[in-house]
């Protein structure tokens, strides 16, 4: 611990025997950009006007999100619901039609 | 009858206009008053650190020539933002974390090209013959993450403590522990050679 006092006083002489003084000018620049605004008296309302702004810039994010979400989507590949087999017995006069749906159960009884 | 009635009513308006001039008067004049209070005393506050702070940001970038430039800002933003400043907490500490944001700013804006002042050319004109062991403390420096140099800066430049610091930079303290006692380690092995 005492090693890291001595340590730690021999850094900081190190570092502040390097010092730089404030450029010539520098002080009257920022004072006289500072007289051309008073402080801010309540820098909450002007906080709170911001975030104020933001809820109508929020709203048409999110709308124009929605809005245009439909043509960016992926499109969805065409599913087979039913297929269909017909015959035509011509000389009979007779059309026979096979349906064959997804809920069409294949060796079930009733 | 009617027209005395109406002068009576015009002089009585008068008089209320009148007075609510005079109290919006006192009411700016009360106000300027009180800005000039606040700049004066902004003012007084930044005489004791200022020199201070403009060596915690010009070290913090790394010797950078855009240090005045942070500085500035660091500056006019405080005193934008005076009056939201509490009166009982420690002035010092408050215009450290103004400074600590504006780096931060700066280093994200600037995505750390900021053009940094060669190490070795420093403290050649030492005049105890310390220049190499200073070079080697800011070269240590030089090569730590922006926020760690300002954690190394606040403790060995603007001399606060691991509370304050922590407070500064909303860094966990247990970090800024493990932060300085690296640095330590580094610069043991670093100045320890030279020492000997």
């Amino acid at each position: 611990m005492d090693e890291d006092k001595i340590l730690d006083k021999e850094i900081t002489r190190l570092v502040r025997s390097l010092e730089k003084g404030l450029p010539l000018g520098l002080d009257e620049r920022i004072a006289l950009e500072a007289s051309s605004g008073a402080p801010h008296r309540r820098p909450f309302f002007r906080k709170w006007h911001l975030a104020l702004a933001a809820i109508p810039g929020g709203a048409a994010l999110f709308l124009g999100f929605f809005l245009l979400w439909p043509a960016f989507r992926k499109q969805q590949e065409p599913q087979i619901t039913e297929i269909r087999t017909q015959f035509e017995l011509v000389d009979k006069n007779i059309t026979i039609i096979f349906i064959q749906r997804p809920d069409f159960k294949l060796f079930e009884e009733d | 009858m009617k027209i005395d009635g109406d002068c009576l009513e015009t002089s009585g308006s008068f008089v209320f206009n009148a007075e609510k001039e005079r109290s919006r008067h006192r009411t700016e004049m009360k106000d300027k008053e009180e800005v000039g209070v606040l700049q004066a005393a902004f003012w007084e506050l930044m005489e004791p650190v200022k020199l201070r702070l403009y060596n915690f940001i010009f070290k913090s970038l790394n010797f950078s020539t855009e240090a005045d430039d942070v500085y500035q800002e660091t500056v006019l933003h405080a005193f934008q933002y005076f009056a939201s400043f509490r009166k009982d907490k420690d002035f010092r500490a408050w215009i450290f974390s103004v400074a600590h944001n504006e780096i931060k700013r700066h280093f994200r804006r600037t995505r750390k090209q900021t053009a940094f002042h060669n190490i070795d050319t420093l403290a050649t004109s030492q005049p105890d013959g310390k220049g190499t062991l200073v070079r080697e403390v800011f070269r240590f420096a030089a090569r730590l993450r922006p926020k760690e140099r300002e954690v190394f800066f606040l403790y060995y430049e603007s001399g606060f403590s691991i509370p304050e610091i922590r407070r500064i930079t909303s860094l966990k303290e247990g970090y800024v522990k493990l932060l300085l006692s690296q640095a330590r380690n580094n610069l043991k092995e670093a100045l320890g050679v030279h020492h000997g």
